[in-house]
């Protein structure tokens, strides 16, 4: 498990972020659109340069490249690769791992199984729902093994139905693998629901933690209005 | 005079047609691919001016392209001289050279195919594979190359017929010599400068309709099958 501490980290509209995630907590950022949530991640991958220091377990990772940041990111738009069917998109991103044939074989199909899409391991992105794609995209981001999970907005392009499925199903698997994890959202109810902790990013700045239980006081949501 | 029965000159012309195209179309594949994927994502001072000198060949009458060649590659051309001194390789007047022209005036065609496959491959899937641990080659083999594939195989087929067509640069840098540099619009031309040609030239003329209306209906099929499989 990994302690994820982040100092002064700024770049484009973030300015000067200080955070600590703590090992296998699932920490929620709240904020508007444009506030530097999705950066934020991006940063954290390296995906996008910054200033200030980031590290994994006291380690500075800061000059580490994207693919060496074992990090696993469920993007907005799950970015699962359309020419790849489900199978082949979780052996692609353990290919780094390096594990044996057989091995992979059963760690994938104990991930497809464990997240309820095993009977889809064959199909293309484009032959599954919404509902199926976002796990799909889970499990590979937690194919990697990775160090903290970065998930951003994942619920946003799916009806409220299904995203109401879906977040008890993912703080599941958040809790079964342990994993570090950093959540945005600008949905408060989604926040509130999957947090162990809040916080909340306006403008660039993170400005308050209020605790998941507290926001539910009428005067926290006040707190947290945007 | 059947028209399926060739006879040796229209076999000869023929596979040396598709033998200079092939080699044309595999020898500049590389280069194509990574010039396209330059122009589509990077930023550098000079671009416009690759990008123009690429498209030149478009552009510029054939003649002027295979009279530049001759210059520069024939025997006593600036390059063309130290690469027959030092290496023995001589391109003038022979298949090779006709392999050369060929690739110039159909890279501009393999170049714009390719570049617009690769600004169609959302960048988002490039920066989830490096998140999922693959470096820069590995997102480039396994990503970015099999989402190109139907604007390469569009590229490959264009850039193919179009060598299948060349002439001018083809007839001032490597001449008319059958069976060396001869390929089918050249054996073409030369029947019609002959009396009694109308025949044979009618003939090479179908042949030529022929293979390429065969060469773009491959690329048709081949293109829609790797579209399909990029759609589910």
């Amino acid at each position: 498990m990994t302690t994820i501490r982040l100092e002064k980290v700024s770049t484009g509209v973030l300015k000067e972020i200080d955070l600590t995630i703590a090992e296998g907590e699932l920490f929620v950022l709240l904020g508007p659109s444009g506030a530097g949530k999705s950066t934020l991640l991006q940063v954290i991958a390296g995906l996008l340069p910054c200033t200030g220091r980031i590290f994994f377990n006291g380690a500075c990772i800061d000059r580490l490249s994207p693919h060496q940041r074992r990090v696993g990111y469920l993007f907005q738009d799950l970015l699962l690769f359309p020419h790849l069917t489900v199978r082949k998109n979780l052996q692609l991103a353990m290919a780094h791992l390096k594990p044996g044939r057989r091995a992979a074989q059963e760690k994938i199909r104990g991930l497809l199984d464990r997240f309820g899409i095993l009977p889809l391991a064959d199909r293309y992105p484009a032959q599954m729902s919404g509902g199926e794609k976002q796990r799909a995209a889970l499990a590979r981001a937690i194919a990697t093994d990775p160090r903290i999970l970065l998930l951003d907005e994942p619920f946003s392009s799916l009806d409220p139905q299904n995203a109401e499925r879906l977040r008890p199903e993912l703080k599941a698997h958040q809790r079964h693998f342990r994993i570090t994890t950093l959540f945005v959202t600008h949905n408060r109810e989604e926040a509130r629901q999957l947090a162990d902790r809040i916080g909340v990013l306006r403008a660039g700045r993170l400005t308050d933690y209020p605790n998941p239980v507290e926001i539910k006081k009428p005067e926290e949501r006040a707190a947290v209005h945007f | 005079m059947d028209l399926f029965d060739l006879t040796p000159v229209e076999i000869e012309a023929l596979r040396l047609s598709l033998w200079v195209s092939g080699w044309a179309v595999a020898a500049s594949l590389p280069l194509g691919i990574l010039t396209a994927w330059i122009l589509a994502r990077l930023r550098f001072p000079g671009k416009n001016l690759l990008d123009g000198l690429i498209h030149l060949p478009l552009v510029l009458p054939p003649v002027v392209t295979g009279y530049l060649l001759l210059v520069m590659l024939g025997r006593n051309g600036t390059i063309g001289a130290p690469l027959h001194k030092y290496l023995g390789i001589v391109l003038a007047f022979n298949w090779k050279g006709a392999v050369l022209a060929a690739a110039v005036m159909s890279f501009p065609l393999l170049v714009r195919a390719v570049r617009l496959s690769v600004e169609s491959v959302d960048p988002g899937l490039e920066a989830a594979a490096r998140t999922l641990g693959a470096g820069p080659v590995g997102v480039f083999i396994t990503v970015t190359l099999p989402l190109m594939a139907p604007g390469i195989i569009t590229g490959i087929i264009l850039a193919f017929a179009r060598s299948l067509g060349e002439f001018g640069a083809t007839i001032t840098f490597v001449s008319n010599i059958r069976g060396q540099t001869q390929t089918l619009p050249l054996a073409l031309y030369t029947l019609t400068q002959v009396p009694d040609g109308e025949t044979g030239a009618m003939r090479l003329c179908i042949l030529s309709v022929l293979v390429a209306m065969a060469a773009l209906i491959c690329a048709e099929i081949l293109a829609r099958r790797f579209a399909a499989r990029i759609q589910g």
